[in-house]
């Protein structure tokens, strides 16, 4: 027969375990993709750089960063909601390793990062 | 370790906002809790009570203070993470009009409403408790105005948060007032009736805390493989593990250290204070851990 310590203490147990699964949860949206791909080699200067999202993003910064520093951007959308954000670069991009970092705010509140890399070649 | 390299790209400015976004989580649920304690234990001895009220008033206004420096280090974070994006107009009002504004309105206008909780209880009977128990109800809406309380079902999803933090915040709030028991001499009635009866309260709230958590979980993570797998689910498990040490303390005091407490044993009242020393610790701890999860880290990228 069980002793009052015994169950006492496989309460205890059982309510540490299913703790577990007691914190706040954030769910929100995904990053779905990249363009060009992360860790893709694209020949010569990409037509557009961007990402898509499965859900509406309000992107808060967007900044490609190379070789060179900071490349610039045109068509730059803007911090409207979207689930597709794409921008052109505003000239040639040298060729070396290229880094996209991004920030923005989802729907449901959660600020959002991510950084992205691809190769540039002649 | 994927908690690792979610944690290798944080800048200052994320971990400010991780500090800020802790304090404030202490700051609202101790606030809270203190509205509640002083509800489940009316009974409590006076300079308990007042103690407690006092308590919450201040964790209010610490709250306020941190959710108001919040919005900027969040709009700063939207830019990325530096002044001129914090005082950014366009980044500034885009934080206000979303989630994070709703958030702010309710959670700044409960904890005014928790400054009720100061009201002479005897002179005004009803309008303190029902003032700071409206305000307590605010800031849980508060929390459930950002992230997965937004998606469907979304009734459901928020019924449960707001029961989860109601006993997080329950056990947050005693743990100032049950210390101040604890200097009681041994064997004292009051503080015996009270530490017994928090006792039995207790592992109802617990109980709601851990269903309530079981149940959100369930609905929306769908599986176990990504606690082992992502940053977020291995900083919740680093969490657990903070948990069940402070589910450990509170095991020890209520089967060993009142029950010691009751019998007058001279030690129980010293051993009993630094056990709830510990436990406001860990508390701590896991506010700090509940922090960077949220920040860094999420269930749906890792």
């Amino acid at each position: 027969m069980m002793t009052i310590r015994t169950r006492n203490t496989l309460r205890s147990a059982l309510a540490a375990l299913l703790l577990a699964f007691a914190a706040p949860l954030m769910a929100h949206e995904g990053e779905m993709g990249q363009v060009p791909e992360d860790g893709s080699t694209v020949q010569g200067t990409p037509e557009e750089i961007g990402i898509h999202f499965d859900g509406a993003m309000r992107i808060t910064q967007f900044d490609v960063i190379g070789p060179q520093g900071r490349v610039s951007l045109e068509n730059e959308p803007g911090s409207d909601p979207t689930e597709e954000y794409h921008v052109k670069p505003a000239g040639s991009m040298e060729p070396g390793n290229y880094e996209v970092r991004w920030r923005g705010l989802a729907r449901d509140g959660h600020m959002m990062s991510g950084t992205f890399r691809f190769t540039v070649e002649d | 370790m994927a908690w690792l390299s979610a944690l290798a790209g944080v800048d200052a400015w994320t971990v400010a906002m991780m500090l800020v976004m802790a304090g404030f989580y202490a700051g609202a649920l101790l606030a809270a809790g203190a509205v509640l304690f002083r509800l489940a234990f009316p009974d409590l001895p006076d300079p308990e009570r007042q103690a407690a009220s006092r308590l919450g008033a201040i964790a209010a206004w610490v709250a306020i203070a941190l959710a108001l420096i919040e919005w900027p280090l969040q709009a700063g974070y939207l830019g990325g993470g530096n002044g001129a994006a914090a005082v950014d107009p366009m980044l500034l009002g885009m934080v206000f009009e979303g989630a994070q504004g709703t958030q702010l309105i309710l959670a700044v206008s409960g904890l005014l409403l928790v400054q009720a909780i100061l009201l002479d209880a005897r002179r005004l009977p009803g309008l303190g408790h029902g003032l700071s128990l409206g305000g307590v109800l605010l800031v849980m809406l508060a929390f459930v105005q950002v992230g997965h309380t937004v998606d469907e079902p979304r009734w459901l999803l928020g019924s449960l948060l707001v029961v989860h933090l109601l006993a997080a915040a329950f056990w947050v709030g005693s743990l100032w007032p049950l210390y101040r028991l604890a200097r009681h001499p041994p064997g004292g009635a009051d503080a015996v009736r009270i530490l017994d009866r928090f006792g039995r309260v207790a592992v109802f709230g617990v109980g709601l805390l851990v269903l309530a958590g079981v149940v959100l979980a369930a609905l929306l993570l769908g599986g176990v493989t990504p606690l082992l797998t992502t940053g977020y689910g291995q900083f919740l498990i680093g969490k657990v593990l903070v948990v069940a040490l402070l589910l450990l303390l509170a095991a020890s005091n209520k089967w060993r250290l009142v029950p010691a407490f009751e019998r007058g044993e001279p030690r129980a009242p010293q051993r009993l204070r630094r056990s709830i020393a510990m436990e406001i610790g860990l508390v701590g701890l896991v506010l700090l851990v509940t922090a960077i999860l949220t920040t860094v880290s999420s269930p749906a990228n890792g």
